[in-house]
């Protein structure tokens, strides 16, 4: 609710200075004043846009095959990201309350590869908000690069209550991650796979399904899905908390 | 694995693409500047007044009243209102005497008993989580508030529970007379001003339901298990039995779901749900649907079943075994099962495990005075 009055009281400044500038008013749009925190929501914005584009560069490049064009595409991403950490850093700066701003600049210091710094981000937006589920999320799967896999695993039971989806996209990346050969002892691999196949099977059968479930939300069973208040349409561009990891 | 393996880690995504965890980089990513340096969260706490729930995982927010909001003040007062003979009409039983914590606030009695001594028909039932419930009592689906519902034992003449119809001014009186209590009613009704000093029968039921709405505990070998991830916290007997509980031969957890093992539940996150009665097979009566009861504790709420007509939870699994009475009406998921000697003792073993070993000793949930008063 935050959130929407916040990009609604943007909404309604940018028409207020409008109507003026139509009207032949000597006041220009750019004279009014923007409060901290709606500038802070600006660059949010902005820097969610950036990620959107940074992911349909992805989809681009997961179909290329010419050595070039992947060249040029991993280049434009890596610039959509760069930029958006800069939105995001503005919009911290200027709203140092703002724990989606600090979660999605986890998110772009990620992606570019920079772990440290999208730890310290995502431990930031959960120091203002310790139930935060992207910010979980997010950070689970920073320690999964990072093979800090207990820590991982916190991340995922952080969510198992909470966020029934959210823990789901978690165990993926687990599954991912155990895919992906990681530079760990092959017993400790070993021990993750039994971890997920028990996870998958406790989620299953009580009813937080991420493989499926017993139809209990059809009963009107309250299944977990989701933090009031997080995880609603928030008026902020992108939908970032409902957005999932890429 | 150097960040560039963890570059190869790819993950899902809900359109089925699967692009890279992190862009290519020509080399390690610059140290932070200064201009990068993640700015400092303000961390100065809100000011909203909020009440701390404390809230195990996976147990949303409950809904409050408008009208009640939740204090630790009010919280404080209600307990000991609840602990406390003087609520009843003659000054001799207290809500504690049908509800005792070590009995996950059952009495363990087939059927209550009332200050007079009339007994109720049906059995006392648990208030651990009912802040969550969509409706109260057995039968009542009309019943949504819990200050409604506080309204009944209290009022009750047939038969007669707390006993206070037409006694209500003795029974404010006795509180008056209580040092005890005008400050802690002034502090829990603030808004009252000077006059919180004079407590009147509604502030005894607002300050009773948050108290009551508080009663939230999770802490068993169960959520042990699921919620915190303690591998050995189910004994293998428990850990079989619980699938045989969320197996679809047996199906316990489609009426018996949730965090609370009963029926829908109502929160913040499903502030909607709607109350809901089953017909568990026990009477013919196609009309004869109640609400379904929390499994938590269950070890500790025995005699079972709306009238406690069932001793044990042997006895239940008998029940629900052979699929009760058949006729109209009867849920459908109550349909009769085999279960051989092994799987009885492993599901009675899960049921056993649900229970919350904390209830008895938790400090926020015990009887306040120091004499032990409980009437009944």
């Amino acid at each position: 609710m935050r959130q929407i009055m916040r990009a609604t009281a943007i909404a309604v400044g940018l028409l207020a200075a409008a109507g003026a500038f139509a009207a032949g008013n000597s006041k220009k749009i750019t004279d009014v004043e923007a409060s901290p925190e709606q500038e802070a929501t600006r660059h949010f914005n902005q820097g969610i846009q950036l990620r959107d584009a940074a992911w349909k560069a992805e989809e681009k490049l997961a179909a290329e095959s010419d050595p070039k064009k992947i060249e040029k595409l991993e280049k434009k991403i890596r610039g959509f990201y760069e930029r958006a950490v800069e939105e995001q850093l503005s919009a911290t700066k200027l709203n140092r309350r703002f724990h989606e701003a600090y979660s999605s600049l986890g998110y772009a210091y990620r992606k570019l590869g920079d772990y440290t710094a999208a730890l310290k981000a995502y431990d930031t937006a959960l120091a203002l908000e310790p139930d935060y589920p992207e910010a979980i999320e997010y950070r689970g799967q920073a320690y999964l690069g990072l093979n800090r896999i207990d820590e991982a695993k916190k991340a995922y039971m952080a969510l198992y209550g909470n966020d029934a989806e959210k823990a789901g996209m978690l165990l993926d990346a687990f599954r991912a991650w155990v895919q992906s050969g990681p530079d760990v002892p092959a017993d400790k691999v070993k021990e993750v796979e039994g971890w997920i196949a028990d996870r998958a099977k406790i989620a299953g059968m009580t009813g937080r399904g991420h493989d499926g479930g017993n139809g209990w939300a059809s009963k009107g069973h309250e299944v977990g899905n989701g933090l009031e208040g997080h995880t609603e349409g928030n008026g902020l561009a992108g939908d970032a908390a409902g957005s999932g990891d890429r | 694995m150097s960040l560039a393996a963890a570059a190869l880690i790819a993950l899902s995504s809900a359109c089925g693409h699967v692009p890279p965890e992190t862009v290519p980089s020509a080399g390690d990513p610059p140290p932070t500047s200064e201009a990068h340096r993640i700015p400092a969260p303000d961390l100065t706490p809100r000011v909203d007044g909020g009440y701390a729930w404390n809230l195990p995982p996976g147990f949303a927010p409950p809904l409050v009243p408008r009208h009640n909001p939740m204090s630790e003040a009010k919280v404080e007062l209600g307990r000991r209102l609840f602990f406390d003979p003087a609520v009843s009409g003659d000054g001799s039983l207290s809500c504690a005497g049908c509800h005792r914590p070590e009995r996950a606030f059952t009495d363990g009695h087939a059927q209550a008993v009332g200050a007079t001594g009339q007994q109720h028909p049906r059995s006392s039932m648990a208030l651990i989580n009912v802040a969550y419930s969509p409706s109260y009592t057995w039968v009542g689906d009309e019943l949504l508030q819990l200050e409604d519902q506080i309204r009944i034992p209290l009022f009750n003449e047939d038969p007669i529970e707390m006993g206070l119809a037409g006694r209500e001014r003795e029974m404010l009186d006795r509180l008056k007379a209580d040092p005890r209590y005008p400050p802690l009613f002034r502090a829990a009704f603030a808004e009252r001003g000077a006059r919180a000093a004079e407590p009147d029968v509604d502030e005894v039921i607002d300050a009773l339901a948050a108290y009551v709405r508080s009663l939230i505990s999770a802490e068993s070998p169960y959520d042990r298990r699921v919620f915190a991830d303690e591998a050995g916290a189910l004994s293998p007997a428990a850990e079989r039995g619980m699938e045989l509980f969320f197996s679809v031969e047996l199906a316990c957890g489609t009426c018996h779901g949730g965090i609370a093992f009963a029926g829908p539940l109502r929160s913040t996150r499903s502030p909607d749900t709607e109350p809901q009665l089953e017909h568990n097979g026990l009477l013919a009566d196609a009309a004869a649907r109640f609400k379904v009861p929390t499994l938590r504790n269950i070890a500790l709420t025995g005699p079972y079943m709306h009238d406690g007509r069932l001793a044990t939870l042997d006895d239940v699994l008998d029940h629900y075994a052979s699929g009760g009475v058949p006729g109209e009406g009867r849920s459908e998921q109550i349909r009769g099962f085999s279960l051989d000697e092994g799987q009885r003792r492993d599901l009675l073993a899960f049921l056993e495990s649900l229970t919350d070993d904390n209830l008895a000793t938790d400090p926020r949930f015990a009887n306040p005075f120091a004499d032990g008063m409980i009437g009944g």
